[in-house]
């Protein structure tokens, strides 16, 4: 069974967040608590590497993610990784799935995976599926019945790049009621990308594209996941395309049986101090602000993190922060709320002291103005390197978990990847 | 005096551009990587491309077709291929790391949607092309490697050569091979003979050719395209390949018999325990020869003592026959070898990261000059230099003719070179640099270049020229645009095309609305082949085509 995944918009106002988290700092004066930073494991060269994308967490406290590289034929893996046992400090790491670089199955994950209700896993690969398209699938990972039972691999769509459909999948998708949305990065009527939806069922169930981008200015190559609001509406972003060609927040709105595209703001305007080339997940606030990053743009050209607003034409942006080398530059993936105090989780891909990458929380500022940016681990590269997903927030403990493609274990072109734990 | 028996046999010269003789007159093809065995990346019998006509207005993508695999080899291109019940076709063809060829109707997928032929290597589960974390690791080709080596064709028997790997199962046992396909290019069947077996070995095990190096297939990969070079007393020529991965070699195969004639290994790892390499990659271009069959070879990091060691040096290989036995050795009858070698070797900056540039020949007192860039830092040299290389006195330790100046981080891909009307240029991408032009004469190479892109490219680029002889140069060139840590990549490769003459950007595959141009995401090592009106180029899912539009959405 699918289900319906978080939607931030119902968490608390950030007002009321601002307001709450001034309470706990000043008001009851708790004392600042330094934060741990720690790998809980490391990938290898002959065992599993390069993970992509962050993290998912089931109700027991395993994650679960994929790694580009590795596994049995060396095209990828799906993995669990299990929290230590009493009286341990060891996280265990188990391949669910190895990818095959043959046959229709597909290869090659290229996004972190979706979690549904039951433990079921959704995620897509790059490479394989359609015998001549080789564009990339939709597939799902079974949760077994028996405990320690294998997992069933199976693919619920093949991009052919044919009747309009997409091809190279490369974000995760989203899951609400009984339907999958997701995107692909080109292909469709403008070889732009797609945003497609998949209804499980008999004989393949329905699948459709419901958009095909890159028309005259339109938004163009989607590079992030979809968020889905209470009405039922999509959004996200695109890495070009829009008013300067340097990427688009968008808005697909369904009515009767069409859906109607909406460009909500243009990166670029500005020099580019608006931001360039936005990418990863967007995030609601009570009001119906969206916030994101882009990877390049901004004061230093490395990124910003922002903030849009409904208005009543077009939406408003506003700053939130521009990285940079010192504080960690050109984040790769979206950000993550901590509803307990209103501040964003994220990561950059490089930068920092020791210039391979960091995880940030930004902090809301009291009186306007830029977000206060805390670096709660600047990447060694002996401790990883080039985090390139988003952070998950477990919302039990608030600790944080979350992966490197690089960094960490040598032997892997860039060495082979961490997944790492913050305790805030 | 290089030691080296000479034979008065006139040959054809192979993998020249453009011969064809049993093709009509002017139908140029493109048989080789980087267009000649000098590699200049040139096509100079382009009348359909020119600086007027292409724009986006007029010029764009007008086909692709999709394969299963990376293509990381430069596609090649012959006109007028009898392929049998299909007729006749202008082909190009690609070969693919999940090991397969494919050979497509050059002209319009339209028409001709599947391939003309396709040969495909591999018998899953069982033989694979082996994954990049097998051996050598490292996965700076990922995920597969199948194959590599931009394959070479022979006219003259109508046979494409093309170097395959392999994991083979057998129960429990896992060989890895690598082997020599000699294709018919009117129907990708195997010639008679083949294939070869270079070298087929359980786990770690490799093949021993009579020298105290073992070559082992596990870790051993092809990276140079392969180069078919007139050599006297072979009737088909002889093919060069070059591998890397722990120890660089150099294989040479009678092409007519597919036999082993010759091998060179640029490393020992005896000398100085602990420390080998060398590998041969140099972008995929490593590997290069001039008119008179003599063969240059950069290599990457290594030791180097200039007698059985060779890391970060350009040597020249004279194939050589002794008399007394009827045997061929590769003999390093010169070299050149950066007087940083050892603090490159250190830190890790390979020479042969780029691969080298016969120079046409320029006149005065040094005419036959080589162009090699690689890796560069100011770590080991306060200027970071291109190396400008005398190959008939190639210098040694030190001995370059001058040194052009590059950007910081130096270049892992290959120049380009063409002589306009009024002056013979040097076309070259460092990283994280434009594209930038140095002048080259009788009085040698320009310092400094003297013109460049407004664009940079992350990554470097191997340039091509398409031109009329000196006139209507475009220089185009690929743009891999994000972080090269990230494998695969996901984001498409750029097409550019400047004018020569200027480097003023004439084109690129971003311009036109509605994502018209978009090709597939990017792969290294990549050239255009850029032939009759049309450029194709090799991404990680398709070969996509541009050329004049109409240019279909």
């Amino acid at each position: 069974m699918l289900r319906w995944v978080p939607n931030l918009s119902k968490t608390f106002g950030r007002l009321t967040l601002v307001f709450f988290f001034f309470f706990v700092a000043f008001a009851l004066s708790i004392p600042a608590r330094a934060q741990t930073a720690s790998t809980i494991y490391s990938f290898a060269l002959h065992d599993s590497f390069w993970p992509e994308g962050g993290l998912v967490e089931d109700a027991s406290g395993n994650l679960y993610g994929t790694t580009v590289g590795g596994g049995t034929y060396g095209t990828g893996t799906a993995y669990q990784l299990s929290p230590p046992v009493k009286g341990s400090t060891t996280w265990t790491k188990t391949v669910l799935y190895s990818f095959q670089p043959w046959g229709s199955t597909g290869h090659t994950p290229s996004s972190e995976l979706t979690i549904d209700s039951s433990g079921n896993l959704y995620g897509v690969t790059w490479s394989g599926g359609d015998g001549r398209c080789h564009c990339g699938v939709l597939y799902e990972l079974i949760h077994p019945a028996t405990s320690g039972a294998p997992w069933t691999h199976l693919v619920l769509h093949a991009f052919t790049n044919t009747n309009n459909d997409g091809r190279l999948p490369n974000a995760p998708v989203v899951l609400s009621s009984n339907t999958i949305y997701g995107v692909t990065q080109q292909g469709g009527l403008y070889d732009s990308g797609i945003v497609y939806r998949l209804i499980p069922g008999k004989n393949g169930g329905t699948y459709s594209v419901i958009y095909s981008f890159g028309a005259n200015n339109d938004a163009s190559g989607p590079n992030g996941p979809l968020l889905l609001d209470s009405a039922g509406s999509l959004y996200g972003v695109t890495s070009l395309g829009g008013a300067f060609n340097a990427g688009a927040v968008y808005k697909l709105a369904q009515n009767g049986g069409s859906w109607t595209e909406s460009i909500l703001f243009s990166f670029g305007g500005g020099s580019g101090s608006s931001g360039i080339t936005p990418v990863g997940n967007l995030l609601f606030d009570s009001p119906g602000n969206l916030y994101g990053v882009t990877e390049f743009g901004g004061t230093s050209q490395l990124g910003v993190a922002y903030e849009l607003s409904p208005a009543s034409s077009s939406w408003t942006q506003n700053i939130l922060f521009n990285f940079s080398k010192p504080v960690g530059s050109s984040p790769l993936a979206g950000m993550t709320w901590n509803p307990s105090n209103g501040s964003l989780y994220g990561t950059t891909s490089a930068g920092a002291s020791h210039t391979h990458g960091s995880v940030f929380q930004l902090t809301p500022p009291v009186f306007g103005g830029l977000w206060t940016e805390t670096l709660l681990q600047q990447f060694t590269f002996t401790n990883g390197g080039l985090p390139s997903g988003r952070v998950l927030r477990d919302p039990t403990t608030g600790y944080l978990y979350g992966t490197t493609y690089n960094g960490g274990v040598s032997g892997c072109d860039g060495n082979c990847g961490v997944d790492y734990q913050i305790i805030p | 005096m290089r030691p080296r028996q000479v034979l008065s046999v006139a040959l054809l010269s192979f993998s020249s551009f453009g011969v064809v003789s049993l093709l009509p007159a002017q139908t140029p093809s493109v048989l080789t990587r980087q267009y000649d065995n000098q590699h200049t990346g040139q096509n100079l019998q382009e009348t359909i491309l020119t600086p007027s006509n292409v724009n986006s207005g007029g010029f764009g993508k007008v086909f692709s077709y999709p394969v299963d695999g990376q293509i990381w080899t430069q596609p090649l291109y012959v006109p007028n291929v009898n392929v049998g019940t299909k007729g006749t076709h202008n082909v190009v063809y690609v070969a693919t790391e999940n090991a397969k060829v494919y050979a497509f109707d050059a002209d319009s997928a339209k028409k001709n949607p599947n391939p003309l032929w396709f040969t495909d290597f591999l018998n899953p589960p069982n033989v694979l092309a082996v994954p990049c974390d097998i051996g050598a690791g490292l996965c700076q080709l990922f995920p597969l490697v199948g194959i590599t080596q931009t394959p070479v064709i022979n006219l003259a028997n109508n046979t494409m050569y093309v170097v395959v790997r392999t994991q083979e199962t057998a129960g429990t046992v896992v060989s890895y091979v690598e082997r020599l396909h000699a294709l018919d290019i009117t129907s990708g069947a195997e010639q008679p003979g083949s294939p070869a077996v270079i070298c087929s070995a359980v786990g770690s095990g490799g093949c021993s050719f009579g020298g105290p190096v073992m070559f082992i297939p596990k870790v051993k990969q092809g990276r140079p395209g392969l180069l078919l070079v007139n050599e006297p007393g072979f009737s088909q020529g002889v093919l060069f390949m070059g591998f890397a991965g722990a120890t660089g070699w150099v294989l040479a195969y009678d092409a007519s018999t597919l036999q082993l004639v010759a091998t060179f290994f640029a490393n020992d790892g005896i000398t100085r325990s602990g420390y080998g390499f060398g590998g041969i990659w140099g972008a995929g271009g490593a590997v290069v020869a001039d008119s008179a069959g003599n063969v240059y070879v950069v290599t990457g990091d290594g030791y180097f003592d200039s007698i059985i060691n060779w890391g970060d040096s350009l040597i020249k290989l004279v194939l050589t026959l002794n008399p007394a036995t009827g045997t061929y050795s590769l003999v390093p009858a010169d070299y050149f070898t950066p007087s940083d070698e050892a603090c490159r070797f250190t830190n890790g900056l390979d020479l042969g990261s780029a691969g080298p540039l016969i120079l046409p020949a320029q006149g005065g007192t040094t005419p036959d000059l080589i162009f090699q860039g690689g890796k560069a830092s100011t770590l080991c040299d306060s200027t970071p230099s291109i190396y400008i290389v005398n190959r008939d006195n190639m210098g040694h330790l030190g001995g370059q003719v001058s040194l052009s100046q590059t950007a910081k981080a130096g270049s892992s891909s290959s120049p380009a070179y063409w002589a306009s009307a009024t002056a013979n240029h040097i076309y070259n991408v460092a990283d994280s640099d434009s594209l930038r032009a140095y002048t080259v004469s009788s009085a040698g190479v320009s310092t400094a270049s003297v013109m460049q892109t407004s664009n940079t490219f992350s990554n470097g680029s191997s340039p091509a020229i398409s031109a009329n002889g000196t006139s209507n140069g475009i220089v185009w060139a690929l743009d891999r645009t994000e972080n090269s840590d990230i494998l695969p990549g996901v984001q498409p490769v750029i097409l550019h095309a400047y004018n020569g003459t200027s480097l003023s950007e004439l084109y690129n595959s971003t311009q036109a609305a509605s994502g018209r141009d978009t090709a597939g995401p990017s792969v290294k090592f990549q050239v255009p082949t850029v032939v009759n009106g049309k450029v194709y180029v090799g991404t990680q899912t398709e070969l996509d085509v541009y050329g004049l539009c109409p240019c279909p959405q």
